[in-house]
């Protein structure tokens, strides 16, 4: 074991707190080392030191007679006025901490309902084209209602456009020349909304 | 003649409501609990005020007493953290108080507070405030270990840390004292 690895260990070696192998391997090398060896003087004669205070306890006997006088007394006095010890009544402690969980459960319940009504507040039920299904025979089935915001619509009808124009569904135009409104279920957009035009995903890049 | 109780007897009367049971085990470790407080705060009268606070919440939650536990395990636990809040209070107020630093000196009932300086030697002064610099878990690994006597193993159940931890603090903090206690000595020979 090295010098260095030794004078980290000496800290504990002081104590003997080190596991049985590290105790030897300090022990062992400190037979040969003199300047470990003196490093680990250094610390034992730091932990005597402080070891000594322990001492004081055999010689100040009476001093500490006189400091902890009535100290049972006193610990006493205090516990019998606590209200909180282990011989409170039931009752006691259901006034104390009843009223406090009443409380607490109607502030939760409070809090839940308004974050309820803010979460629904402000939504509005629009068409998730994503939730079509093709049915048998290639109809499409009745679109379901999700609510999505405002902003999502646009991009959402424009998806929807799109697969009409890819599947060749036809670009909404009656037979009679007069254009049809494929989504006669959805609100018209309004006339200020720029139209997306549609990209040719097939493109090579 | 009839054997002493044990500590797990007197806490069974205790959580009857027995208060005279209670009383007894005070008794048998109010010194003990005194020193520990004493050698982490360096105050008489502070160290005596918080071991009596810790033998109060002992008993406000002796019902929830583990008998798997010692009880001077529990009882050094209370003891070191109540002394470990007292020591950040007092930093605290030391701060804030040293412009009426004069005005408490010249006070007369701060003058009749009970202590050790009757022969408490210059070196026990000396490591008494080197020990008082360092940070608190430090110091408290110091006093349980090289104070107290207490092993490893129960520093482990008192600061509810893990053996590593202990081993680790325990290090560092037999290296601060050294360095520190060389400084002192080498300022005070000159």
């Amino acid at each position: 074991m090295s010098c260095k690895r030794i004078q980290k260990l000496l800290p504990l070696y002081v104590g003997e707190d080190l596991d049985a192998s590290e105790l030897h391997e300090v022990k062992d090398h400190l037979k040969s080392c003199l300047t470990c060896y003196r490093e680990y003087q250094d610390h034992l004669g730091a932990k005597q030191t402080l070891g000594k205070l322990s001492l004081e306890e055999s010689n100040h006997r009476s001093d500490l007679s006189r400091i902890m006088d009535g100290f049972t007394d006193q610990v006493l006095e205090r516990i019998s006025k606590d209200p909180h010890g282990p011989s409170a009544p039931v009752p006691r402690l259901i006034y104390t901490y009843l009223p406090r969980a009443l409380a607490a459960a109607a502030m939760l319940l409070v809090a839940i309902t308004a974050g309820i009504y803010f979460l629904r507040g402000d939504e509005k039920p629009v068409v998730n084209p994503g939730s079509m299904v093709q049915e048998n025979h290639g109809k499409m089935s009745q679109p379901t209602v999700s609510p999505l915001s405002e902003s999502n619509r646009s991009g959402m009808r424009w998806v929807a456009e799109h697969r009409e124009l890819e599947r060749g569904a036809g670009n909404g135009m009656a037979k009679d020349g007069e254009e049809v409104d494929k989504y006669p279920d959805l609100e018209p957009l309004p006339q200020s909304f720029p139209r997306v035009q549609p990209v040719n995903l097939n493109r090579n890049f | 003649m009839t054997e002493p109780k044990t500590d797990g007897d007197i806490i069974r009367a205790c959580q009857q409501g027995n208060q005279v049971a209670y009383a007894e085990l005070v008794s048998r470790y109010q010194d003990r609990a005194f020193w520990v407080a004493y050698n982490m705060l360096g105050d008489a009268e502070e160290a005596r005020d918080a071991a009596q606070e810790a033998f109060v919440r002992i008993y406000r939650a002796i019902d929830r007493f583990d008998f798997n536990m010692n009880f001077y395990t529990w009882l050094f636990r209370i003891v070191t953290n109540l002394s470990i809040d007292r020591l950040r209070k007092l930093k605290k107020h030391r701060a804030v108080a040293l412009n009426g630093l004069e005005e408490v000196l010249k006070d007369p009932s701060k003058q009749n507070k009970p202590s050790f300086n009757m022969e408490e030697d210059e070196l026990k002064t000396t490591v008494r405030s080197v020990l008082k610099k360092l940070p608190e878990k430090y110091k408290t690994i110091l006093v349980l270990r090289d104070i107290e006597g207490r092993s490893c193993k129960e520093i482990s159940s008192i600061t509810g840390t893990s053996h590593a931890t202990v081993r680790w603090r325990l290090h560092t903090a037999r290296k601060l004292f050294k360095e520190s206690w060389e400084r002192e000595e080498n300022a005070r020979t000159g």
